[in-house]
């Protein structure tokens, strides 16, 4: 796995000084982080890469998980939709079943660590054994939670509400408490396998695996086939933009066959295509790193038409291929992009199908808007960030409040 | 909503125009930042690290000047590094 070494050459050799300087900061520290999967989700894709490099810079970073039965696990995904804003109810035996899950828990995880470092609802109930341990602990919301369902916030607000700090992916995706909050925003790895840079022949093989002829330009959506996502918009505005200029479509998304609604959007979607052969629609296992890193590398324009959205990272991907990306201006995706300056905010399919036509027209300006996303992606997006940003929410616990600390 | 900065010292030194450059192409852009833009605030009077530095270490009036006058809040953080380096590149070349 890389060493923080095979970053400099993207990050700068400034960059990976400076977490190595935190890092003794912190030496020996040591940090356990608690989530409920080692496998699969962001969540633990962005733990499998960070605990190795905390651990080079010195800190000795932990990683275990919640374990429990269906019962608790389908309560958890419940509270996880409810605090997306899906209608739920929460009943006294539900709280048992959280209860119950965090005895059994606390009984098998070793706390005595001096952070502890929670991700989402699920361990959040570990915070019990603070009184006895007096260690501090952070709570890390990886969930757009400004708009929850009735009942669901109640649920969790009361052990928050017992966390040293809190932390929150973006300003909008927050909520009010009266523990310290911070903000961090999630990030890509520009070298895992669906982003690292890959040669003309490896993007050639993958195209020819699918099926796709680049005698054209190619406009692509990279997203699961999800009503949020608006792929059925992104057919209009296409044929809007096909209108005036020649191009052909993308649609890829992964993992449809396990989601029902996932697979009725499928259905809608290649009906909606009919037999339009500049219209390409693929449906990949989720485990395609290297098949979607080369489609948006071979992409003209990436789209990400999303009506809804958490922080949108596949937004920071195509940015960091140096692609002009076309995007709704919904959840984290202004932060991304700056409309005309890093990439396009539409609002309409109308909208969309412009922008398609005019950066498909004037490739020195879709150029300059991938170049311009790129470094705002170096600057803001990458795994080193994350890291940086971490390690000060760690020293933030050790050093109080004030607003300048001389380390 | 309220910004905490943390400060501390990098392993990058200078003592020369030469090794100024060399270290403002090295660091990163936070440590550009924090000479540019909080120097402002601690040093009050509008004035940055770099230009105090350089009137102060090297008697370099002019560059100092220079410096004083660029308004970092114009330009992207790789802007404002590119522009440092560039018009520490014309003295240089004036030597």
């Amino acid at each position: 796995m890389a060493g923080l070494d095979e970053y400099q050459p993207i990050v700068g050799e400034g960059v990976v000084a400076e977490l190595r300087l935190l890092g003794e900061r912190l030496h020996g520290r040591r940090v356990l982080n608690v989530n409920s999967t080692r496998v699969g989700g962001g969540v633990a894709e962005i733990l499998n890469r960070l605990i190795p490099l905390l651990q080079e810079v010195g800190i000795d970073a932990q990683w275990d998980v919640v374990r429990g039965t269906q019962e608790f696990f389908d309560l958890t995904k419940r509270m996880h939709n409810a605090l997306h804003g899906k209608p739920e109810t929460f009943t006294a035996e539900d709280r048992e079943t959280y209860n119950i899950a965090t005895e059994q828990n606390l009984g098998s995880i070793d706390l005595n660590s001096d952070i502890i470092f929670i991700h989402d609802p699920q361990p959040a109930g570990l915070i019990r054994a603070k009184r006895d341990l007096g260690n501090k602990w952070i709570w890390r919301c990886h969930i757009d939670v400004s708009a929850p369902a009735p009942g669901a916030w109640e649920f969790i607000a009361p052990i928050v509400e017992k966390f040293d700090l809190a932390v929150f992916s973006a300003p909008q995706f927050s909520r009010e408490l009266p523990i310290p909050e911070v903000l961090i925003a999630p990030s890509i790895d520009p070298l895992s396998d669906k982003n690292r840079e890959l040669s003309d022949s490896e993007i050639e093989q993958v195209l020819q695996r699918i099926g796709i002829r680049s005698d054209k330009p190619i406009v692509t959506q990279v997203s699961r086939f999800d009503r949020f996502k608006d792929p059925m918009g992104v057919i209009d505005a296409f044929r809007l933009a096909r209108e005036r200029v020649d191009c052909q479509l993308i649609l890829v998304g992964g993992g449809a066959t396990d989601d029902p609604e996932g697979a009725q959007v499928l259905k809608e979607v290649c009906d909606r295509a009919a037999d339009d052969t500049d219209i390409h629609i693929i449906d990949l296992p989720p485990t395609s790193n290297v098949e979607i890193n080369a489609i948006q590398r071979a992409s003209t324009v990436v789209i990400q038409k999303s009506l809804k959205e958490g922080f949108g990272l596949t937004v920071s991907e195509a940015l960091w291929k140096g692609k002009p990306v076309i995007a709704g201006a919904v959840g984290g995706i202004p932060l991304q992009i700056t409309h005309k300056y890093s990439g396009i905010l539409t609002h309409t399919v109308e909208g969309t199908a412009f922008w398609i036509k005019m950066l498909l027209s004037a490739p020195e300006f879709a150029a300059r808007l991938g170049e311009n996303g790129r470094e705002h992606v170096r600057n803001n997006f990458l795994l080193t960030r994350h890291m940086r940003d971490y390690m000060l929410a760690f020293l933030y616990l050790e050093n109080g409040r004030d607003s300048i600390v001389e380390l | 909503m309220q910004s905490v900065s943390y400060v501390m010292p990098t392993a990058v030194r200078a003592s020369s125009m030469k090794e100024f450059r060399e270290g403002l192409e090295r660091v990163s852009l936070s440590s550009i930042a924090y000479h540019m833009f909080d120097a402002r605030l601690r040093l009050e009077k509008g004035d940055n690290d770099f230009s105090r530095w350089l009137e102060q270490s090297l008697g370099e009036n002019r560059l100092a000047d220079a410096l004083r006058k660029v308004d970092p809040y114009t330009f992207t953080q790789d802007g404002l590094r590119r522009r440092l380096l560039s018009l520490v590149d014309q003295r240089l070349q004036e030597e």
